[in-house]
Parts: structure tokens; C-alpha cells; sequence
């Protein structure tokens, strides 16, 4: 009676322990077979490496001694294109008013206006405000009816009459005579827009 | 008898657990052979990445080189010494002075009392504040030949200008410098024909304005 307890116990206790063993014996397996996998891609990918350190080293030699055969070339060249980009932009913040200011002296001229400009101004965005004026209402009329044309139109990309009002100025016999005054505020197109 | 069963018990449960253990204490040399392996990987990553970029850097210098190779050698120094002038590398009050001397020796139109625009300057921008005085005339000639008169690129942001009614005038004036950095930029590496042609007519503005003096 005594043996078959202590058989039973002990049955009960290897049954116990053994779903725990199988279990710690699958994942040990599965976890070593993922390490062995992982190694071995380490190990690929160290060599994959290798050979690409190789060939950039083998490279690396062939430009370097080119670049030293031709560095005084390279450093001019590098502090052209530098200085050139700089230029280039530095110059975007000029308002270039001489050519713009001649670009509207032009424009007169060919309309054949008779036109007085009292205050011209234009910044680095090519903003402008013009003052004009004119001795007779039909100058001053004529003007207006060319704001219009072709040749303010090809040359600004806005502009529009901010004010026209009527005025006096001393003659030269000291008479008071009327003078027409036309303000205009609008966008130059960029000189080379007109080009193209 | 007791005794007996509970040895052969714990034999059977040694033998049952001695490949657990064993498998598991490679696990754990497998482990550190992997943590190892990362970190030899990394450093050999790190160092193929470093010579991936100095290869990179080299050849952008020799397609650089490659793509301007047809330019005339002495036609770029000369160049060069032209856009050293224009922007220098460092700002240098002596020549800003002569820079707007040779304008108002240039032009006839006096420059004087200088101030400088502390909010409009920047590291690269030197932004002058200028008075000047004379007549319209000698105006329009400073206006005509500010950018380069002086021998160094000048820009003006906004300006107005009343002919009739002029006397003396406040400009603004931006005088430039920068120090070259190394970086060449690889999508405008090729020095272009627009491009020598851009310095060359400003050599000649600066040539023409020079001999209109003379």
C-alpha cells in the first residue's frame, strides 16, 4: 500500500515538471536557430561590407590622386561658380533704377508724350511710384488714353492712376498757370521678361 | 526503498533537464556573439559610411573638373581676380571709402557722411547710409554706374528721385563680402558661357566707366 502511494507521488511529480522542460526545450531550440539565422546574417552582411569598403578604398585613391593632380583647377573653378552664385544674388537686391528709370523715359518718348516727371522711384521689387505732370488737360488727357496701349502694357505688370488732380504753378512772367498732376503706382515686369 | 525511488526521481529529472540547460547556455554564448557582431557591424558600417562620403566629396570635385575642363586657365584668374574685387572675401572699411570716392570722382556727385544701417547689415551685407549732394545730372551718372563704378558690387534697394526739384539726396548703398566655403554645389557645377559672359560685360562696364573718366 505504501509503494503504490510513493509511485503515485512521484508519477505526479515528473508530470509536473515535464510540460515546463518541453517547453524551455522548444523555445531554447527556436531561439537558438534565430540566433544561429541573425549570426549568420551579421556575419554576411560584415563581409557584404567588406568588399564594398574594398572597392570604395581602391576608388578612393584613383579620385584622390586626381583631384590633387588638378586641385589648383578644381579651387579656381570652385570660387568662380561661388562667387558668381553670390553676384547673381546680391544683384536681386538691386532696384536697378537707372534702367528702369530709362525704361519709362522710353516709353514717353516713343508715345510721343509730352510728359514732366516730377518723382520717380522703384525698389528691388520693382515697385514704382510716378509723379507726372502737364501743362494742358489734353497732354494730361492723351497720356491716359496711352496708359492703356501696348507700350505700358508690354512694360508693367500693374499699374493704375493713384490720383489725378489739378494744380498751380508760377510762370516764368510769375503768373499763376494750372498744371495737371497724375501720381501712378504699379509693378515694372522684370527686364528680361520683356526680352523674351 | 524510499530513498532508492527518490534518487532515481531526481536522476530522471537531471537527465530531462541537462539539454534544457545546455541548450540555453549557448543561447546566452549565442547572444553575446550576436551583441558583439552588432556592435563589430556598426563600427565597420560607420566606417564604410565615412568613406562612402570622402568618395562622394572626391567625385563631385572631379566631375567639377571634368565639366569645366575646356576653360581657358588664365581667362578664369582673370575672372576671378574681377569677382575677388566685386565681393571680397572680407569686408575692409578702407575700400568701401574708395570704392564711393572713385563714384564721386566718376559721376561729380558728392558722397559724403557716412552712416552705417545696423538693422539692414547683415555677415555679408555692409548696408551704408550715404548723403550726397549736386546736381540731377551728375545724379543720373552716379545711378548709371553705382553697381560697379567703385570697383565693388553696390546695390541700391529703393530709390526716388525728383528731377525737378533736386538737391541733395539720402542713399542707401549695400556693399557685399563673403569668405568661400568649400561646399560646391552639384547641381550648378558647370561654368557656363552665359555665365563668363555675365563677368565679362561687367568687366567692361567697369573698363567703359573707367576710360569716360579718363
Amino acid at each position: 500500500m505504501k509503494k503504490y502511494i510513493n509511485l503515485f507521488v512521484s508519477k505526479q511529480a515528473q508530470e509536473a515538471l515535464s510540460p515546463i522542460v518541453i517547453q524551455a526545450r522548444k523555445y531554447g531550440f527556436i531561439t537558438l536557430i534565430a540566433l544561429i539565422v541573425l549570426l549568420c546574417a551579421e556575419i554576411g552582411g560584415y563581409f557584404f561590407l567588406q568588399t564594398k569598403i574594398a572597392a570604395l578604398e581602391e576608388k578612393q585613391i584613383v579620385l584622390a590622386s586626381f583631384v590633387q593632380t588638378n586641385k589648383a583647377l578644381e579651387e579656381k573653378i570652385a570660387y568662380f561658380l561661388f562667387k558668381k552664385n553670390l553676384l547673381v544674388r546680391f544683384m536681386r537686391d538691386d532696384a536697378q533704377f537707372s534702367v528702369y528709370y530709362d525704361l519709362f523715359q522710353d516709353i514717353t518718348s516713343k508715345a510721343k508724350l509730352n510728359v514732366k516727371l516730377e518723382s520717380f522711384s522703384v525698389d528691388k521689387t520693382r515697385k514704382t511710384e510716378l509723379t507726372l505732370s502737364f501743362d494742358t488737360y489734353e497732354e494730361a488727357q492723351s497720356f491716359m488714353k496711352s496708359i492703356e496701349s501696348p507700350l505700358f502694357l508690354d512694360n508693367f505688370k500693374e499699374l493704375t492712376i493713384s490720383s489725378f488732380t489739378v494744380g498751380t504753378r508760377k510762370s516764368i512772367t510769375n503768373e499763376e498757370i494750372p498744371v495737371y498732376r497724375v501720381e501712378l503706382k504699379g509693378i515694372f515686369k522684370e527686364i528680361n521678361e520683356n526680352k523674351s | 526503498m524510499r530513498t532508492s525511488l527518490k534518487t532515481d526521481f531526481s536522476k530522471l529529472k537531471l537527465r530531462t533537464l541537462y539539454p534544457v540547460f545546455i541548450i540555453w547556455l549557448i543561447n546566452l554564448i549565442m547572444i553575446i556573439a550576436v551583441i558583439t557582431a552588432i556592435f563589430r557591424l556598426v563600427d565597420h558600417y560607420t566606417q564604410y559610411a565615412q568613406l562612402r562620403d570622402s568618395v562622394d566629396e572626391l567625385q563631385i570635385k572631379v566631375n567639377l573638373v571634368n565639366e569645366n575642363r575646356k576653360i581657358d586657365q588664365a581667362e578664369l584668374d582673370n575672372l576671378n581676380q574681377v569677382l575677388s574685387r566685386l565681393i571680397p572675401d572680407n569686408e575692409d572699411y578702407f575700400l568701401v571709402i574708395s570704392a564711393l570716392e572713385k563714384l564721386a570722382s566718376e559721376t561729380g556727385f558728392s558722397l559724403a557722411r557716412y552712416t552705417i544701417n545696423i538693422s539692414a547689415s547683415t555677415a555679408e551685407k555692409l548696408s551704408l547710409s550715404i548723403d550726397g549732394s549736386g546736381d540731377s545730372e551728375s545724379f543720373l551718372k552716379l545711378l548709371n554706374t553705382y553697381q560697379y563704378g567703385g570697383g565693388r558690387l553696390i546695390t541700391n534697394e529703393s530709390l526716388e528721385f525728383s528731377p525737378l526739384n533736386f538737391r541733395s539726396v539720402r542713399l542707401s548703398l549695400n556693399f557685399y563680402h563673403k569668405q568661400p566655403n568649400n561646399v560646391i554645389d552639384v547641381n550648378n557645377n558647370k561654368i557656363s558661357e552665359k555665365d563668363m559672359l555675365l563677368i565679362k560685360s561687367i568687366v567692361e562696364k567697369m573698363n567703359r566707366q573707367e576710360v569716360q573718366v579718363q
